[in-house]
């Protein structure tokens, strides 16, 4: 009777040995998604590997799902042990499932995740090259003259008086202009944008500090205007307005 | 006393208001006085101080002890002489 008992008792545990190491591989599968989630950084790895054997045999994961506390910690021991298999797992058929929530895999994912980001991000880089292209034709249309002439008249960055000084000087090198287009003075272009560029440059070292945006704008602005001052038929056009 | 009053207020106002160096706008003036007598090429690092002699019309000094006198002429054109 002894014996009977006692082989009966060792079947039963053999038994029930074998359905734990059954399902500690596959509960990972089930499980390992909530559980990694909430545990942090430190189970991942375990978990990660259960993951792919969970994916490769879907059939086992419901019995585990009865053994969930005591299998937890056996399921790490078995992780350790079959982490290659469950990675060759992962590599070749859970790698769908892997990509969901496997911690591993979340790393893998995440590092893996900025590089299909990266095409993505290669598509507003591609914007952002077109943004570059979109600055070229920006300094053609940057002249906008009655807009420029009316923020320099507001601005107060520059004073009452120097303002005056300032038209008063615009206004003496328009008369070269105008004497040059005439012939009527023997001014060279070279002399006239030699001119130009000093007035430029005092309206500029006045602007910088006190009005930067202004400054920016009569800066690029500087070809457009020389263009008008030096064509015949822009600077008559001027100087009728 | 009532009579003498306005009198007074009215010499206050004037002479905080007309004449006499700047107060108030003196910062921004000073900048103003001391960027036309650059513009006009003429050395002056900074305005100490600039006394209004009229309507556009400034006598101002430099820190390095130029004076200058800068106005507005009848056609309308800033000069700067130097004193």
């Amino acid at each position: 009777m002894r014996h009977m008992a006692i082989s009966a008792i060792s079947a039963f545990l053999l038994l029930v040995g074998c359905a734990h190491e059954k399902p500690v591989a596959p509960r990972p599968a089930a499980t390992p998604a909530a559980p990694q989630k909430a545990g942090g950084a430190q189970q991942p790895e375990t978990a990660a590997p259960h993951a792919p054997a969970a994916a490769a045999k879907p059939s086992p994961a419901p019995a585990d799902t009865e053994r969930a506390p005591s299998a937890a910690v056996p399921s790490s021991r078995a992780g350790t042990g079959g982490s290659a298999a469950a990675t060759g797992a992962a590599g070749a058929t859970g790698s769908g499932s892997a990509k969901t929530k496997v911690p591993g895999r979340s790393e893998s994912t995440s590092s893996a995740a900025p590089q299909p980001a990266a095409p993505s991000g290669a598509a507003p880089g591609t914007a952002a090259g077109g943004s570059a292209a979109r600055p070229a034709p920006s300094p053609a249309p940057a002249l906008d003259l009655p807009s420029l002439e009316q923020r320099l008249r507001d601005t107060r960055a520059i004073g009452v008086f120097t303002k005056l000084s300032l038209k008063n000087q615009v206004d003496d090198l328009l008369g070269e202009f105008r004497a040059f287009h005439r012939r009527q003075a023997a001014v060279t272009v070279a002399e006239l944008r030699q001119k130009y560029d000093l007035l430029l440059l005092k309206v500029l070292s006045l602007l910088q500090d006190g009005d930067p945006p202004l400054a920016a704008a009569v800066s690029s602005s500087r070809e457009a205007i020389w263009e008008m001052l030096i064509d015949p038929q822009k600077f008559e056009k001027l100087a009728r307005n | 006393m009532r009579h003498h009053a306005p009198v007074v207020a009215s010499a206050v106002v004037a002479a905080l208001g007309f004449g006499g160096s700047l107060r108030a706008e003196e910062p921004a003036m000073s900048k103003d006085l001391a960027a036309t007598i650059a513009l006009q090429g003429m050395t002056c690092d900074k305005v100490v101080s600039a006394t209004r002699n009229g309507d556009s019309d400034y006598t101002a000094t430099c820190r390095d002890g130029n004076r200058y006198h800068v106005f507005v002429d009848s056609s309308g054109r800033v000069v700067v002489k130097k004193l």
